[in-house]
């Protein structure tokens, strides 16, 4: 019933009238679809900013091209990224200043379509990042809403904000990231059956995706580390099903010459305000000094497609198996370019440095 | 002096002008009402007159050439023969004088000495007992000289005194320093030191030649270095003795202005010093006494603390002198219980020894380290743990402000890196100050296990050592654990005594394992890791530039500092257990299982046993009674030995 709910409606619409909220995912064509999952103001909606300004330029030399479905989607993404350069261009030459980061969440779910398409072929494989605050991870109001998405989704993007899960011993870290709800929703929703079974749905993907990162480059390992402290109940729930799902840390570097500095003190406490009876630091400081670039923002999209390709191939050569998105694929008529792609992408994929880390692999991407 | 002060004359205070008069020494007191004055004389013992002869004896003639073997024997010596055996002229001769006044008028004096003492109201009596002669010259018929102050120990004088309203006060003289009697010198530092407040010495200078000579320097070094301690500036007045030309010692005003003068260049340490004509009863009793006084009661706290650091040194070698009587006592008793001991075998006493210290002290504290402090070993010790994380939340308060960075960027030929630099200077430097400072909490941590483990060996119900040496409330465990190796020989109990001084020796300071982490983790505001700096320090707006741009660096630095510090430092929370540990697990080794490679066969119980059973009287004492209870004599050496122990506490020697 959920599947449908999602392939039927033509526009995201919140009705907050409902007691229990739903979400309709719309598109033209049956896509890929990319959960953001993680707190309230973690920087869900900057990484696919950022992804989406970094694949544009990425793909760029390739044959593979990518565009963003409808103008109202571009203007969100393009003033996002504004707001992220904006803390660059406040700051003068190289001095540095400090800032504080934009607190207001995102109130609303919103679905952004990108289109990934070959020079010169027909068809094209359509990334459907569904982006949902927050709040409706730990508000019982969205719960069936989310455990629908969870269920129906091919991939799961974790956005981990890095600070919160490395300062002051961690003591943020669950208030922000909520790791123990998206833990929970993971556990409850994927229902793996083995994938030579007929009955199977399609494998998953998640990635975990530390931001904020740029105070920690030089310790990567640290932060890697943390992340499989904080989320061992996941990881351990996964690795009971690790011929199932790909699951790997992808830590994204979204404004380098920025820097997390400090959450702002007073009387030698850090300064707090409290939601959902959870405290959170009030002002947390960064850094800036230089001009803006980014790193490793196009990591997720590669993942994405490579994993999506991987299986494609796979069901190609091993046609017992089913699944509904890749049954899609197959019928695509560029597959074949598509799938010539993949090696390509497959080279791009970093791996095993700076925190990265394929935790499991079952499609060999 | 005195006259004028009492209203005394000559013949209850000699002062004559002819030659030395005093005899004996007196003490004038103030007693309002008293007219008439009242002496009350005390005479020396037989045996101290023999000692007082024998002295006189010994320094003539070398100790021990003449023995006084009797009382008796004073009278009997031939004053001829004596004279024979000294050069005439020699420094003997003057002292000879004076044995001889005991020797030839013994008759004299000895009956005073039988009365212990006296009371004489009669003026002219009691000038016989503190007078050597009537102050006729000794040519004179009239002379009449005295011999009985040689048996006088002391005379107290009760009068009124001119100024009445003086209050309590008393006046005690002194046998002038020029006089030839053995002891005079050491009776004047015993009378200032043991019987007065204050003291006031008196010279007078020749009229035509006198001058501060070097017998009063000697003097006043002497006064000196015997009262060093007892803020001599308080109470000590120096009275120049002003003569007129009518007097028998003519006119020296001239030379008492240059008397006093000298002692004002030698800036000596004394409360005062004063021209005074002491023959003037108003200069004396309205200048001089007055002066005195309220001198007195100005300085009288210090001059109470000056006599109370004194107390607190006479008690201190008196407590080591009671110590000294106390292991007498307790070697005497021992003798008496070992022998008990040896025949104990019969009776429980041996067993509940046995059970003592290997029961309840050695295992005693195997159990302490099993129960209590093996199972903490590898946890946090929280007490520990809160206190660096109070030092490390310090950290944030060492940053210098903007108005100090500002004031250093002011110094000198400042560049912003060397402002930064110095920032970072003084941030290594009280960080590292800080976490120093973690050294109290680690010795109060010993201190408490320490408490633990010594009411394992105090405790009456436990090794009751307490029994042997007091553990009372207001003593740190070291410092009971100090009296009790004092007590526990090295050369009885050499293996018990090692662990004990080990034991007490423990000790976990914060340099020996954190220190070197911290400063580790201070890398990041090194003075070789410089950030880039925009400003330079030309003007005043660049300084408020500049001290903005550090701060921010600085803000951002402490937090990696912080977390560097944080890191380097969580595993070590668990290390005041785990050398608490070892500790008292090193302690219950040498205690039990100390070896002594010299010897063949050595038996650690034995020593321990030992030890228990040489202290049977203390350590059971109500078993020890029950054995002793048909004993009338043991029962007073056990009334002995506890009341020394209860003595014991060296809070009773101090003030």
């Amino acid at each position: 019933m959920a599947l449908e709910i999602f392939w039927k409606g033509m526009k995201a619409k919140l009705d907050a009238d409902d007691n229990i909220e739903s979400f309709e995912v719309t598109s033209s064509e049956t896509p890929i679809n990319i959960l953001m999952v993680g707190g309230r103001r973690c920087g869900k909606t900057s990484v696919l900013a950022t992804i989406y300004s970094q694949a544009t330029s990425f793909f760029g030399t390739d044959e593979l091209v990518i565009t963003s479905e409808g103008l109202d989607q571009e203007i969100t993404l393009t003033d996002k990224m504004d707001e992220i350069k904006g803390y660059f261009s406040a700051s003068s030459s190289n001095k540095i200043s400090e800032f504080e980061p934009d607190n207001t969440p995102s109130l609303e779910a919103s679905q952004y379509t990108f289109d990934v398409s070959i020079i010169g072929k027909r068809g094209k494989l359509a990334l459907n990042f569904i982006d949902v605050p927050g709040e409706w991870y730990t508000n019982s109001n969205y719960e069936k809403t989310v455990n629908a998405l969870v269920k129906t989704c091919n991939v799961l993007l974790v956005a981990i904000d890095t600070p919160h899960l490395m300062q002051e011993e961690g003591i943020y870290n669950e208030a922000r990231n909520r790791i123990r709800p998206v833990t929970h929703f993971i556990r409850k929703n994927f229902d793996f059956i083995p994938l030579n079974d007929k009955k199977t749905v399609d494998p998953k993907m998640i990635l975990f995706v530390p931001l904020k990162c740029e105070k920690y480059k030089e310790e990567m390992g640290k932060v890697n580390k943390a992340i499989h402290e904080s989320y061992k109940d996941c990881f351990t729930y996964l690795s009971g099903n690790s011929d199932k799902c790909v699951v790997a840390i992808t830590p994204i570097f979204t404004m380098e010459g920025s820097k997390f500095s400090y959450f702002k003190k007073q009387n030698r406490q850090v300064i707090e305000y409290e939601i959902d009876k959870k405290k959170l630091p009030k002002f947390p400081i960064y850094t800036i000094q230089g001009s803006y670039s980014n790193l490793y923002c196009e990591q997720p999209l590669v993942y994405i497609l490579v994993f999506m390709l991987e299986y494609a191939k796979k069901l190609k050569e091993k046609t017992n198996w089913f699944g509904r998105f890749f049954d899609f694929i197959l019928r695509n008529p560029s597959v074949e370019d598509f799938l010539k792609q993949k090696d390509n992408l497959k080279n791009k994929i970093v791996r095993d440095k700076e925190g990265y880390q394929i935790v499991q692999n079952p499609m060999d991407i | 002096m005195l006259q004028s002060i009492s209203n005394l004359d000559n013949r209850v205070i000699p002062a004559f002008k002819s030659s030395d008069c005093t005899g004996a020494t007196s003490r004038i007191k103030n007693v309002v009402g008293q007219k008439q004055p009242k002496a009350h004389i005390t005479f020396y013992e037989q045996s101290e007159m023999i000692q007082i002869v024998q002295k006189y004896f010994d320094e003539i003639f070398g100790k021990d050439k003449f023995r006084v073997d009797s009382f008796e024997k004073i009278g009997s010596f031939n004053i001829s023969d004596l004279k024979n055996q000294i050069a005439i002229g020699s420094a003997e001769s003057a002292k000879f004088d004076h044995l001889k006044k005991y020797i030839e008028h013994f008759d004299d004096w000895k009956n005073e000495v039988f009365k212990g003492f006296i009371d004489v109201e009669d003026e002219n009596k009691i000038q016989e007992y503190v007078s050597q002669h009537n102050g006729e010259t000794e040519n004179d018929p009239k002379r009449v000289n005295f011999y009985k102050y040689l048996a006088v120990k002391e005379c107290e004088i009760s009068c009124e005194f001119k100024n009445s309203d003086t209050g309590d006060i008393v006046l005690r003289d002194t046998i002038g320093l020029g006089d030839t009697s053995i002891g005079i010198e050491g009776k004047m530092l015993d009378s200032i030191g043991k019987h007065s407040d204050a003291a006031i010495i008196v010279r007078r200078p020749d009229s035509l030649v006198g001058k501060l000579e070097e017998k009063d320097v000697e003097l006043y070094k002497k006064l000196n270095s015997e009262f060093e301690k007892r803020n001599m500036n308080k109470w000590l007045f120096w009275l120049v003795n002003k003569t007129t030309k009518d007097s028998p010692f003519g006119d020296n005003s001239d030379r008492c202005e240059a008397f006093d003068s000298k002692i004002r260049d030698y800036n000596w340490n004394i409360a005062d010093h004063k021209i005074v004509n002491v023959t003037d009863s108003n200069d004396v009793n309205d200048n001089f006494l007055k002066s005195v006084l309220e001198t007195l009661i100005k300085n009288i706290d210090s001059i109470d603390n000056g006599i109370l650091s004194d107390l607190n040194e006479e008690f201190a070698k008196l407590y080591e002198e009671f110590v000294k009587v106390r292991e007498s006592v307790n070697g005497i008793l021992k003798d008496v219980f070992a022998i008990y001991g040896k025949n104990t075998s019969n009776i429980d006493l041996q067993n509940t020894i046995g059970d003592t210290y290997s029961k309840e002290i050695l295992g005693g504290i195997r159990e302490h380290c099993k129960k209590d402090l093996a199972p903490k070993c590898n946890l946090s010790c929280e007490e520990f743990e809160n206190a660096v994380k109070e030092k490390l939340t310090n950290i944030y308060d060492f940053i210098p402000t903007d108005e100090e960075i500002k004031s250093l960027a002011k110094q000198g030929n400042q560049t912003p890196f060397t402002v930064y630099a110095r920032c970072t200077d003084i941030l290594r430097n009280k960080i590292i100050n800080d976490f120093q400072t973690l050294d109290i909490v680690l010795d109060k941590i010993v201190n408490d296990e320490k408490k633990n483990v010594v009411d394992i060996l105090a405790n009456k119900s436990k090794g009751k050592l307490a029994n042997l040496v007091s553990n009372s409330e207001n003593l740190t465990p070291n410092e009971w654990l100090e009296e009790l190796e004092r007590t526990v020989s090295e050369e009885e109990y050499p293996h018990i005594f090692d662990a004990l001084e080990k034991f007490r020796s423990f000790a976990i300071k914060v340099e020996g394992f954190m220190i070197f982490k911290v400063r580790n983790s201070l890398t990041e505001i090194d003075p070789r890791v410089i950030p880039s700096l925009t400003s330079d320090t030309a003007t005043e707006d660049d300084r408020t530039e500049l001290a903005q741009e550090i701060l921010i660096w600085l803000r951002q630095k402490i937090e990696i500092i912080y977390e560097k510090i944080r890191e380097n430092v969580r595993n070590l929370y668990s290390v005041p257990n785990e050398a608490l540990f070892a500790c008292v697990k090193d302690l219950f080794d040498r205690v039990t299982f100390a070896r002594d490679d010299s010897s063949e066969y050595f038996s650690l119980m034995k020593e321990w046993e030992n030890l228990y059973k040489n202290n049977l009287n203390l350590l059971f004492a109500d078993e020890y009674e029950e054995f002793t209870k048909n004993q009338a004599t043991s029962k007073e050496w056990k009334v002995i030995a506890d009341s020394l122990r209860k003595f014991g506490d060296k809070k009773y020697f101090e003030i």
